[in-house]
């Protein structure tokens, strides 16, 4: 006996629904075709979606997520954090980072006759200024004194490279000269952003007007945030803290709502796509009425002439659901190349959708065999086989 | 013979195919509700889609004849933003080139922070301040205060999320000061579109800034005393005529914007229920298939005795088009109930049918028909060109 | 061959072949039969399975064009004809009568009788003529009765009437008695007699019963797509 055989053997319900299922082949290709529609607009949609998703995620998350943000709260004293509030405020976090800026607005000398207010933020060193944004261009010093680092927008509308120099006054302070050495990467716009970076110890006071931790993760920011306010806010608020895990939250709720509600649309296409098979299974249970029973005369039992016409309305449905993920694929991949910037960059959440639709395409089938095969099973074999 | 007979008489086509139809009677049940499907995915999508831009647009209702006023800003060499402040003087010529129209400045104050009683602070909510809001907005519950009064009105989402009610109290937190109100009054719901955003809105009275910087100004021209055209063109003249010094923009504009983006966004949504029709074709053309298979004798004999191919490809497609047009006889009277229940939660009355509304509910129906068609060309096709001697052996 | 006291065949053949091609083999069903029916005329087509006695019906009524050689209806060469001509041809002069009968199960006697002029939208002459042809086969009182209402021979006498409705000059039946008991089969063939008598109705009839052969005026045996005899 061959292997084929052999393994044939072991499955004759899946051979024998496969063999019926070959016989109608326009029939049961147009069936499986309805399947391959309804599972490409569910896989397509909603793994698209997640990869836009999680397209946006992370551009939030690159513009400070992992980070909790931390003011002076409305009960201190002091308007802004000295050392030793820092230090308090490092003690609480434990290991995680904490960078002290100050933002100020300053003006920009040009030239003699000329000055444009700029945005300042003051940085304690170059390691914390390293920890919060990456360097395109340049060094940064080591001991940082008057140099000054720019950001790359900054940067490109002023035509300004490492080398330059920028004057730059504060308030009603003469204007100093800075050297710019590096010009950061990151675009702008993230919180706490600014145009021109200098070192806290250009300022007189050594005043610091927020704090921000650094974390690993968005989890870790909420639960850090979380901290801060239960060592700092019990009867006062002393603190103002921020992060952005809440409001990623709430993006990703209100995203998720409008994916489920384009899969629900796209999932009509399914329902109806089992009323195609419903119907391709109607036609050949009535087509194959003497064939089944036959089959019931020889000693099949209800159940096992129910399990061969489940079985064929799976095979097509697993038929079409295998071509219809085969299908969004690539145009899975083109969301995954435009939103998240690689073309493999599978998602969780995606891959979830791709199964789902499969396994939504297929369910769909086996529920629709499920009359046309109760009605075959039950139709007495005297009668089948009479007329 | 009865009338309706003679009269049948000249539709042969149909009448045939309404017995062919009917004869399988659970197959054509089923290609009908396909279609059914597909007509109400379409039409339902539509009509929903409707009700809720109608919805959304309901919040510029109270903004008739008004335009935004915004000083503009010129950053560095860039192009330029509506961004920056109008100041005292700017808003007096403002007044007087508005001539009878109302002239309301708004404060948005920078570093705005809202407070609950907890003391959570609300990061989505907004500090707004301007005269009399009462001009634009109806109160769900208590009343306007006073310009004078330590009370703010909260918008309806700033409520409902916050559990706030009338007489608790907030914190609002601006760059010019830190003050506890009490909330006088409750907005009523205007949706994400209202010009002003003020669901997520505290409005605090204008008296509470001493200093006041107004972001911007809307004017409000009385349809009785003045068109806003002529102010538009007033303010233009003479705020832009040398520099373009501010940003001028129609409220109605805006809200012409807004609808043109629901409507791409409703098309969208049309083109994925669409999807469900295909398959309803692919279902035809299945049923019809199933049909001329089982018929294949029958079929010939209709060539032998003289009908030529078009007569049986029409025959097919008559077919076809006849589970069509069931399929939309029952979907559009369906389509409109769900439409009507969607109406009735979004707009309150469930006969707020608009003609675009209706428009997509004609084209699901017309879809609907025309799938039909085209899912029976192939089968009808495939028996007009079938050789009569083979059928028949 | 026609002598001068004999009427013009309706249709005549000559040197007519049929080759159909199955599995790259080239069967030859009729292998240069000459052929003519003239008004009026009873003929029986006999021969064992396989003779050709299907494919001569076919050419005979329009539905297939020969391989080679001639069919020749009032004169005119029939295998020039496209498909549309054919139809309309066989439409106004021909009428078949099928073994299996092949009525429309959804219609009702008189309707199916009424099928092959439903198109021609002239639904009260039509009806008025579906009438008279069942109640002159006999079947008056079955008018509103589906098929499967029917026995074989009512059957026989639907598809009968349905052949004559376009008032055709040859009938083509394939084993009018096939299924039918001897009492109905005759009946049956009274009715060609009483058509060729009133109307000039030709009549070829392809038959295993030596019973029709008989009543036949004349007989032509086909052999292995020959005629002998």
């Amino acid at each position: 006996m061959s292997l084929r055989h052999r393994l044939g053997g072991s499955v004759p319900v899946l051979v024998a629904a496969l063999r019926n299922v070959s016989r109608a082949k326009l029939r049961s290709t147009l069936a499986a075709a309805a399947i391959l529609i309804g599972v490409v607009s569910i896989a397509v949609v909603g793994a698209g979606g997640e990869a836009f998703k999680s397209g946006q995620l992370q551009r939030v998350e690159s513009q400070g997520a992992t980070n909790v943000y931390v003011f002076p709260g409305p009960d201190r004293e002091r308007e802004y954090f000295t050392r030793e509030d820092l230090v308090e405020i490092q003690e609480t976090v434990g290991t995680t980072g904490v960078v002290a800026t100050t933002t100020r607005d300053g003006q920009w000398h040009r030239r003699s006759d000329r000055s444009e207010q700029v945005s300042l933020n003051y940085v304690e060193s170059a390691a914390a200024l390293r920890a919060i944004t990456p360097v395109e261009r340049g060094e940064l010093p080591s001991t940082w004194r008057r140099q000054a680092v720019v950001s790359n927008r900054f940067a490109s509308d002023h035509g300004l490279a490492p080398g330059d120099r920028l004057r730059i006054s504060t308030g009603d302070e003469s204007a100093q000269t800075y050297r710019v050495v590096a010009v950061l990467s990151e675009p702008t716009g993230g919180v706490g952003s600014a145009e021109v970076y200098l070192p806290a110890r250009a300022l007189d006071d050594r005043q610091y007007d927020r704090a921000r931790v650094l974390t690993g993760s968005a989890d870790e920011a909420e639960l850090t945030a979380a901290l801060l306010r239960e060592e700092f806010n019990e009867r006062r608020d002393r603190l103002l803290v921020f992060e952005l895990t809440s409001l990623l939250r709430l993006f990703t709720q209100v995203v998720n709502g409008i994916n489920s509600f384009l899969v629900g649309i796209g999932a009509i296409s399914l329902v109806v796509a089992g009323v195609a098979i419903a119907n391709t299974m109607l036609m050949a249970v009535i087509r194959r009425r003497e064939e089944i029973g036959v089959l019931r005369a020889v000693g099949y039992s209800r159940g096992a002439v129910v399990r061969i016409l489940l079985a064929e309305a799976g095979l097509i449905g697993a038929a079409g659901a295998t071509a219809g993920v085969a299908l969004a694929l690539p145009a899975v991949m083109v969301a995954n190349a435009a939103f998240l910037g690689d073309p493999l960059a599978f998602t969780p959440g995606a891959v979830g959708y791709l199964a789902a639709a499969f396994a939504f395409g297929v369910g769909i089938s086996l529920l629709a065999g499920v009359y046309p095969a109760w009605r075959a099973a039950n139709e007495r074999p005297v009668d089948a086989l009479r007329g | 013979m009865r009338l309706l007979t003679r009269l049948a008489g000249y539709v042969p086509t149909v009448v045939l195919a309404r017995r062919n139809v009917s004869r399988a009677t659970a197959r054509s049940a089923l290609a009908v509700v396909a279609v059914v499907i597909g007509v109400v995915a379409v039409g339902g999508v539509g009509l929903g889609g409707e009700a809720f831009t109608q919805n959304q647009l309901e919040a510029y209702d109270g903004f008739g004849g008004v335009a935004t006023v915004s000083q503009l800003d010129y950053p560095d060499d860039g192009a330029a933003e509506p961004d920056g402040e109008l100041s005292e003087q700017e808003i007096s010529r403002l007044r007087q080139t508005a001539g009878s129209a109302a002239v309301i400045p708004v404060v948005r104050p920078a570093n705005d922070t809202v407070r609950t009683p907890d003391g959570e602070a609300l990061f989505t909510v907004r500090v707004v301040s301007m005269s009399d809001p009462s001009r634009f907005y109806e109160l769900r519950s208590g009343s306007f205060p006073a310009s004078s009064a330590r009370a703010v009105v909260v918008g309806s989402r700033v409520a409902e999320n916050n559990d706030l009610a009338v007489g608790d109290r907030v914190t609002v937190s601006t760059d010019s000061f830190t003050r506890s109100f009490r909330v006088a009054g409750v907005l009523k719901g205007q949706g994400f579109s209202d010009p002003l955003s003020a669901d997520r809105s505290v409005f605090v009275p204008v008296g509470q800034f001493d200093d006041p910087t107004y972001d911007e100004a809307l004017v409000q021209v009385d349809a009785q005393e003045g068109s806003l055209d002529e102010t538009v063109e007033r303010v233009e003249t003479e705020f832009n005529s040398r520099d373009r010094s501010v940003f001028v923009d129609r409220v109605s504009d805006q809200r012409d914007q807004r609808e043109e983006t629901f409507e791409q966004i409703n098309l969208f949504l049309l083109g994925l229920g669409a999807v469900s029709l295909l398959v309803a074709a692919v279902t035809i053309t299945n049923t019809m298939l199933m049909s001329i298979a089982e018929r294949e004798g029958e079929l010939g004999v209709l060539r032998a005795v003289g009908y030529g191919k078009w007569a049986v490809l029409r025959l097919v497609v008559v077919e076809a088009t006849l589970i069509g047009v069931v399929g939309v006889a029952i979907g559009v009277p369906l389509t409109l109930g769900v439409g009507a229940v969607v109406n009735y939660a979004l707009l309150g009355d469930p006969l707020a049918f608009t003609q675009t509304g209706l428009r997509y509910v004609a084209l699901g129906a017309a879809l609907g028909l025309g799938i039909a068609v085209f899912g029976g060309v192939y089968p009808a096709w495939r028996a007009a060109t079938r050789e009569p001697v083979e059928a028949l052996e | 061959m026609a002598t001068a006291d004999e009427p013009e065949p309706i249709l005549r053949g000559q040197d007519v072949v049929r080759e159909y091609h199955t599995g790259g083999q080239t069967v030859r069903a009729l292998d240069g039969v000459d052929f003519a029916i003239r008004p009026a005329e009873f003929v029986a087509v006999v021969g064992p399975s396989g003779s050709g006695k299907s494919t001569l019906l076919n050419l005979l009524g329009l539905l297939d064009v020969p391989t080679s050689g001639r069919v020749e209806l009032g004169g005119e060469d029939v295998s020039t004809f496209d498909q549309g001509q054919r139809t309309r041809t066989r439409k106004r002069d021909v009428g078949f009568i099928f073994q299996s009968y092949y009525l429309i199960p959804t219609l009702t006697a008189l309707e199916n009788v009424e099928v092959p002029r439903l198109l021609d939208r002239t639904p009260v002459e039509t009806r008025e003529r579906a009438t008279a042809l069942l109640e002159r086969v006999g079947l008056g009182d079955r008018l509103d009765h589906a098929p499967d209402e029917l026995s074989g021979g009512q059957k026989q006498r639907v598809a009968t009437a349905r052949a004559l409705i376009n008032d055709p000059n040859l009938l083509l039946a394939d084993e009018p008695t096939g299924n039918l008991d001897r009492d109905t089969g005759d009946s049956i063939l009274d009715l060609f007699d009483d058509l060729r008598t009133e109307q000039d109705v030709a009549v070829v009839t392809v038959t295993h019963d030596e019973y029709v052969a008989d009543a036949a005026d004349r007989v032509v045996r086909l052999i292995d797509g020959e005629v002998r005899g």
